[in-house]
């Protein structure tokens, strides 16, 4: 083995950090896990070499505590920190001081992340190297009469953005030009409460697209290679419930085009590390770049499944400057995977249930695997995401798949608390699921409310 | 009567059957009752002695630890008893420190922070030793409150 590192701090908690410990213990790495001082008991302390409690239970003060977390890493000795998703993970000031404290981020190029976290600036970019993106507004509007005037050009309705927005969050669609003047004041005062910026963009309001993205891997000799698309149509108010690889509506001549379109933004942007970019599919079959994502994504193992590689292991060894092991015509998707994100949620009203598992017993037997770090007795503590496991199935073809997911889901017993199994039972079972006709507006055509509430959080 | 006499006391009987003890000396009455919760003679029938006493610590010393302030390190770090290394340390075991007196530095991120105390009183011990990394919420002193 070539020098990778020898010691990686996990900057993050839940599922993902376990996920990252069990790449680094495969690749012979050892551990540090950071936690606040409500976890000493959670599953990622437990399973890494070290551990480090770097604050109290409010993220602000642990899990987003830069100086906390490099000190840590410090006084542990690691020489990389693994970021996950959410929290430090897209925070170009975090991986740019990582860097001038001699510590290797595992993840893209400052640079990289703050591009990705512009949208209006990377769609303009796309936009100029030739990758299509939704008609809209050229760069930030900042008054509604400039709104008003590109609205006329494309046409209501319309959606405001935030540029510094992301994960679904920061979103709000206009009607007409009516509704135009309160929603601009509005989306710009929530955008900067939320994101700190009230730079707004503009897109035409594409109502039935798909959520297809494609997984990219490029080490830092500007290599890119695509693995493949995959379908994250099925969301709840932009949240993605269920994602699929490969999308049901794709074929070999989609996905070339669609890989072609991915590999051609991330040399766009001069892009390092494993990364996703999200393209929105109209029902016309027409390919629109939405953003960058420049971190592993929660969705990442429905990609393992169909592809053979370990994401984790491929950005530890793209991070740490090996070149990429594999040519595009290397990479081949094979057979078909689905996973359901276990949100510890009620699954009519999706509204969080926090608490103890009293009783925990994951499927398991053919093409199941389970990401979690949930367990018996174990807290799911109220101050951080719903998501307590990611059920994938994998089977020959969609079909095997889903009859695996029926049956792991009937398996799953989890205890104590309420989670999104039923209504993942739901979704698998109904007809245009199983015919693999739908759109991001799938679910809210199953609960019997199309056509609301697809504004922002 | 000192602290660290009535801590030897407690140490001495940790390796006894002596379950109870009453001392008094200079106008000071101390009492020290060891295992929790033994039945007290009201109770008729004989009481069985404990074999052992399991409980890591005794009650005694309970009620002392409960009297004192532990001083936790409120950011991850590495702990430094002194401003510098030739330099003397902030406090000892025995000294008086006032509420805001510096007491250990930690440093993280190359910043040297420094720890005060929140209460007037008397350092029984430290915890950590010098130049060791602490992580959030680790004791680093017990103060008697004065």
């Amino acid at each position: 083995m070539m020098s990778l590192f020898d010691k990686i701090l996990i900057a993050n908690r839940g599922e993902i950090a376990v996920r990252i410990i069990r790449s680094c213990k495969e690749l012979g790495i050892k551990t540090v896990a950071v936690y606040s001082d409500i976890e000493k008991e959670a599953m990622h302390v437990k399973l890494a070499d070290e551990a480090v409690c770097i604050g109290p239970a409010n993220s602000a003060q642990s899990y987003l505590n830069i100086p906390a977390i490099l000190t840590a890493a410090e006084i542990t000795n690691a020489s990389a920190i693994h970021p996950g998703y959410g929290f430090l993970s897209e925070d170009s000031h975090f991986a740019e001081t990582c860097a001038t404290s001699g510590i290797v981020f595992i993840g893209p190029t400052p640079e990289n992340i703050r591009l990705g976290g512009d949208k209006s600036q990377a769609r303009q970019i796309m936009k100029k190297k030739g990758v299509p993106v939704v008609p809209g507004s050229d760069g930030v509007v900042s008054s509604e009469e400039e709104a008003l005037k590109v609205a006329k050009k494309i046409g209501f309705p319309i959606m405001l953005k935030a540029s510094h927005g992301g994960g679904g969050r920061g979103m709000k669609v206009v009607n007409n030009k009516a509704e135009l003047k309160h929603a601009f004041y509005v989306a710009q005062r929530e955008a900067l409460t939320a994101f700190g910026n009230k730079d707004l963009y503009m897109e035409k309001y594409i109502p039935d697209l798909r959520h297809i993205e494609v997984q990219i891997m490029a080490d830092v000799k500007g290599n890119v290679v695509h693995l493949g698309e995959r379908d994250c149509s099925i969301q709840r108010r932009h949240q993605k419930l269920i994602e699929e690889s490969p999308s049901p509506i794709s074929n070999s001549k989609m996905r070339r085009k669609l890989g072609e379109l991915a590999v051609r933004a991330a040399k766009a942007i001069k892009y390092k590390n494993i990364g996703t970019v999200e393209f929105a599919v109209d029902p016309e079959g027409n390919i629109y770049f939405m953003e960058f994502n420049t971190r592993v994504q929660v969705e990442h193992p429905v990609t393992e499944a169909v592809t053979g590689i370990d994401l984790i292991k491929e950005q530890i060894k793209l991070a740490a400057g090996l070149p990429l092991e594999y040519k595009q015509s290397q990479i081949k998707l094979e057979g078909h995977a689905i996973e359901c994100r276990i949100n510890a949620e009620d699954p009519d009203r999706f509204i969080p249930s926090p608490g103890r598992i009293t009783f925990f017993y994951p499927p398991g037997g053919p093409g199941v695997r389970v990401d979690t770090a949930a367990y018996t007795g174990g807290i799911v503590p109220s101050q951080y995401d719903s998501l307590i496991a990611k059920l994938v199935t994998y089977g020959r073809d969609r079909q095997e798949a889903i009859d695996r997911m029926k049956r792991a889901l009937d398996e799953f017993i989890i205890e104590g608390i309420k989670t999104t199994v039923p209504f993942h039972k739901r979704v698998l079972n109904d007809k245009d699921f199983l015919s693999g006709n739908f759109n991001t507006s799938f679910v809210d055509r199953l609960n019997g409310r199309r056509n609301q509430e697809q504004t922002t959080e | 009567m000192e602290l660290d006499d009535l801590k030897q006391i407690i140490e001495l009987l940790k390796d006894t059957d002596i379950t109870e003890l009453q001392l008094e000396k200079d106008n000071t009455r101390i009492k020290i009752k060891r295992g929790k919760f033994l039945p007290s003679v009201e109770v008729s029938e004989p009481v069985p002695k404990p074999e052992k006493v399991l409980e890591p610590v005794a009650a005694g010393e309970e009620e002392e630890q409960q009297r004192l302030i532990t001083v936790t390190a409120p950011l991850v770090g590495t702990f430094y008893r002194s401003p510098s290394p030739e330099s003397p340390p902030f406090v000892e075991v025995g000294d008086r420190v006032k509420k805001g007196q510096v007491i250990c530095i930690i440093e993280a991120m190359k910043l040297m922070n420094e720890i005060e105390s929140e209460v007037d009183g008397i350092v029984v011990r430290v915890l950590v030793d010098n130049a060791q990394p602490v992580e959030y919420g680790e004791p680093l002193f017990l103060l008697e409150p004065v």
